[in-house]
């Protein structure tokens, strides 16, 4: 079992939000969404490469935004179908604005137990498992819990 | 800067595409005039001081000779050229080089706070290829713009 950590409460619960990407729910711990912006227009950034989709303005702030299936590696996959997208921004070590992320749609907010989070498993990509905090049960499958804290681009090959 | 027919006129209000509301930072505070252009399906621009003028590009082979044409499309993506009716080559020297960038279609001139010019954030900037693209310019709609440093193109791309 995973070490429970900061955002886990006096009784060991730790709030997740669940979120669409491709077809499959994910989530990430509540404390780490700085928030959530509907869709905008997405200044594109020459010369970056594909997960960085560009930046937006928001109430002042420039935020990067990333595409979340490119960074994964996921996008060759299945489509929700959900035409929702959101913008949800993340917290990420260093970068005080935040990075946003595209995804599908939201779910909800569960509260599930910290002692529940299991460590992601070997078998799946490192693209994945490096943004991958661990895997909890859910009603339909063990769903992944996603952390950016060290998200840092790589440099673009396009010369 | 000499801008040939189907070029454009400076505005007094900062702004691009369709809001151009007047705002009181620009008369306020000191501020950037911008030519917009549009290249490989995206809106970019350039600061006019970089510009020397702005030419049909019909009027390539009079002007100017070949090996200092840019296609813009194509130096960002790799794409196919601009050749379009609306296609204009915009002049600048550097380093006693007179260069061509070969852009689809002029949009706009219109002022910018200096307040509204911003660096890219650190997170897009450490991912980027392109050495001419270090800053971002906030419109009046709160829409981003991406500055490019026309006089380094020439410079950095590979003849």
């Amino acid at each position: 079992m995973v070490q429970a950590q900061a955002g886990v409460d006096d009784h060991g619960v730790v709030q997740l939000l669940m979120f669409l990407m491709g077809a499959k729910p994910w989530s990430i711990r509540l404390e780490n969404v700085r928030m959530i912006l509907p869709m905008t227009r997405i200044a594109v950034v020459p010369g970056t490469p594909p997960h960085v989709l560009g930046v937006i303005s928001h109430r002042g702030e420039i935020i990067p935004v990333v595409d979340l299936k490119e960074l994964l590696g996921l996008q060759n996959g299945k489509s929700s179908g959900v035409t929702e997208e959101r913008i949800m921004v993340v917290c990420v070590e260093g970068i005080p604005t935040g990075v946003g992320c595209i995804v599908d749609g939201l779910l909800d907010i569960r509260s599930v137990p910290a002692s529940s989070l299991r460590p992601p498993p070997s078998t799946l990509d490192a693209n994945v498992t490096q943004y991958l905090e661990g895997e909890i049960p859910m009603d339909k499958g063990l769903v992944g819990v996603l952390q950016f804290r060290g998200l840092a681009p790589q440099k673009s090959d396009k010369q | 800067m000499r801008i040939a027919a189907g070029g454009t006129r400076a505005k007094t209000t900062s702004g691009g595409g369709a809001a151009r509301k007047p705002r009181k930072a620009e008369v306020l505070g000191p501020t950037l005039e911008i030519l917009l252009f549009e290249a490989a399906g995206h809106t970019f621009a350039a600061p006019v001081s970089d510009v020397e003028r702005v030419i049909k590009r019909e009027e390539r082979e009079d002007e100017i000779s070949a090996e200092n044409v840019v296609d813009l499309a194509q130096a960002l993506t790799g794409g196919l050229l601009q050749a379009g009716t609306d296609a204009r080559l915009i002049m600048c020297r550097s380093r006693g080089t007179e260069t061509a960038v070969l852009v689809s279609s002029i949009k706009d001139i219109v002022r910018v706070p200096l307040a509204d010019i911003h660096p890219l954030p650190p997170f897009v900037r450490q991912a980027l290829a392109f050495p001419f693209v270090r800053r971002i310019a906030r419109l009046a709609d709160d829409h981003l713009i991406v500055l490019l440093e026309l006089r380094e193109i020439g410079v950095s791309q590979p003849s």
